[in-house]
């Protein structure tokens, strides 16, 4: 029942990350492959750059359970440039044909789905055809349905139009946008944008130490009726619920409740107010 | 029934005779105002009801009390629910008549007459009225005596203002048991943030073989007891726990001037002014919740 870490993401969903700060990149690069390894997935750590080394020997620092994945091979590290851009620019179709053949062979070497993430910078961003990036992330879209697969496309804002940012998020249906950054910093925590409905979606534990983070990105962010899905949120406390209306106490649409959450909704009488909708 | 009963209402009788001959008018009053009725009884006093009120019956939601009545936490819980719930659908007042369960040692007694005193506090925001009947056949002595100091109004003749009537904290400090040192508890390390304190704990209680279940809802309490000794004492300053008997034990002290209120966490958000919800919660997830002032600060104890 006890998660290690918050990952915002579900199998068979098509997340994006635009980052601004490398530190929250790689706090949510580590939750993704942490999440694929306890998954059973076959986990591909696309990093920026060719060090793949260095790459690797960054992750085998940051936690005991990445050594022994890459020394049986659950978890791979690979250059983005090689996936990419292998003679130097992007194709859509080869990307995703690359993308279907991983898949395949993950399944077939007997691992539950691929997570794969790919850290999409320098490498990419001045290729020739990476300006079908947004088309490319669209067809990710269309054609990855079920639920082997979790794909986590990482977006350096500083290597980016905002124009193509724009773009790229609006093809993912996830999207860990930067304003939610923040949220995890402290904590086992994690947030996530859900389109179309414009969800907020947290994952992990919301306790008294987390809340105020959560609290200030609400305040900051997001105005009017908030639309709440808090079904992976696996412990809530009443500092963590109170922060879900942010400081200005404001109305709430919960879509889905972990179990943790429905009990503190009937405790702190939120089922019977008036500004707290609730799905049934 | 003569003059209007208050909020909090006795209705001590002898026999099923008194019982029907005041509570059926009682009840039916309450469906011709529209209000929403309930009644909680055991199932031979449905049965009686049924007879005088027929198909009316069928608009009273009916809670048997030997099932429902668990702990006072519990039934206050359950019941500031229901009533918000009706109030929500669109009654205009929540009726009651209800029969506290049968008591039958002296820490039972204590422990519903507890109940009935905090029922005042706790419901002074709903719009409820409220009879507890008392059938003197079956309950002991000490619960008969007890109720005469919770119910503000009774019936004698009509509804008159009970002058045995006690301040519910007098009567719930006056029925807790005085908390006793818990032996063979060991220091649990405070060192890291929650998360990592909860993965602790837990590994604890899970070789305590403590079920899942109330492992858990021991974290959620605890965490709201570090979280108060956070707010409003400086932090916790030491962190107990093991077991004790067939329960566990954890104990939370903080370095706070600490405080003397025995109602604390027993009543419902809505009966507060904001603050206490972290009390009310721990409360609700645990077996008890001791809490002890000493000159050191507040040693809160929670059993599961």
């Amino acid at each position: 029942m006890y998660s290690d870490i918050a990952f915002a993401v579900r199998p068979g969903e098509h997340a994006c990350c635009r980052f601004a700060h490398i530190e929250d990149r790689e706090r949510l690069a580590l939750a993704f492959l942490l999440d694929g390894l306890r998954r059973g997935h076959k986990v591909l750590y696309l990093c920026d750059g060719s060090d793949v080394e260095s790459a690797s020997a960054k992750l085998r620092a940051s936690d005991p359970a990445v050594e022994p994945a890459l020394t049986r091979g659950q978890l791979v590290v690979r250059a983005t440039r090689d996936t990419y851009v292998p003679d130097g620019t992007f194709d859509v179709d080869r990307m995703l044909e690359a993308l279907r053949d991983e898949r395949t062979r993950a399944l077939d070497e007997g691992y539950t789905g691929m997570s794969l993430t790919g850290d999409v910078g320098g490498g990419v961003s001045g290729a020739p055809g990476a300006e079908h990036l947004a088309e490319y992330e669209r067809r990710i879209d269309e054609e990855f349905e079920g639920t082997t697969q979790v794909l986590l496309c990482q977006y350096d804002h500083s290597q980016f139009d905002a124009g193509t940012l724009s773009d790229v998020a609006a093809a993912h249906r996830v999207d860990v946008s930067p304003e939610l950054a923040t949220i995890g910093r402290i904590g086992s925590i994690a947030a996530a944008r859900v389109h179309p409905s414009d969800t907020l979606r947290l994952a992990g534990e919301l306790d008294f130490e987390s809340a105020p983070d959560v609290a200030d990105v609400l305040d900051a962010h997001f105005h009017g009726q908030l639309r709440l899905d808090l079904a992976d949120l696996s412990y809530i406390d009443v500092a963590g619920m109170r922060a879900l209306r942010g400081r200005k106490g404001q109305g709430l649409t919960i879509s889905a409740s972990s179990e943790s959450v429905r009990r503190l909704v009937g405790l702190l009488a939120w089922d019977t107010d008036p500004t707290v909708e609730l799905a049934v | 029934v003569t003059a209007a009963p208050a909020r909090h209402n006795l209705f001590q009788y002898l026999d099923d005779g008194e019982l029907v001959y005041h509570i059926a008018p009682f009840l039916r009053a309450g469906l011709e105002e529209h209000e929403a009725v309930v009644l909680v009884v055991d199932r031979r006093k449905l049965a009686l009801m049924q007879q005088v009120l027929g198909d009316l019956l069928t608009q009273i939601s009916y809670i048997d009390r030997d099932a429902f009545y668990t702990r006072p936490e519990a039934a206050l819980a359950g019941y500031d629910a229901q009533v918000r719930r009706y109030i929500r659908d669109g009654a205009a007042r929540v009726r009651v008549f209800g029969e506290l369960p049968l008591c039958r040692t002296q820490e039972q007694a204590d422990t519903w007459i507890m109940y009935e005193a905090l029922l005042n506090p706790a419901f002074a925001h709903h719009p409820v009225t409220i009879v507890c009947g008392l059938d003197v056949r079956e309950q002991p002595e000490s619960v008969l005596e007890g109720s005469w100091h919770t119910h503000p109004k009774m019936l004698l003749g009509g509804w008159s203002d009970n002058d045995h009537y006690h301040d519910p904290a007098q009567v719930v400090r006056a029925r807790t048991p005085a908390p006793a040192p818990v032996a063979g508890l060991s220091a649990v390390p405070l060192e890291g943030d929650l998360r990592e304190l909860r993965v602790r704990l837990f590994d604890q209680m899970a070789a305590a073989q403590v079920p899942e279940v109330e492992a858990y809802n021991m974290l959620i309490a605890v965490g709201e007891l570090l979280a108060n000794a956070r707010t409003h004492a400086g932090g916790a300053r030491e962190l107990r726990a093991g077991r004790a008997g067939d329960r566990f034990v954890c104990e939370i002290s903080d370095h706070g001037g600490g405080f003397d209120d025995p109602l604390a966490g027993y009543l419902p958000p809505g009966a507060q002014n904001g603050g206490g919800a972290g009390l009310w919660v721990a409360r609700q997830m645990t077996r008890g919740l001791e809490l002890q002032t000493s000159e050191r600060g507040l040693t809160a104890r929670l059993w599961v």
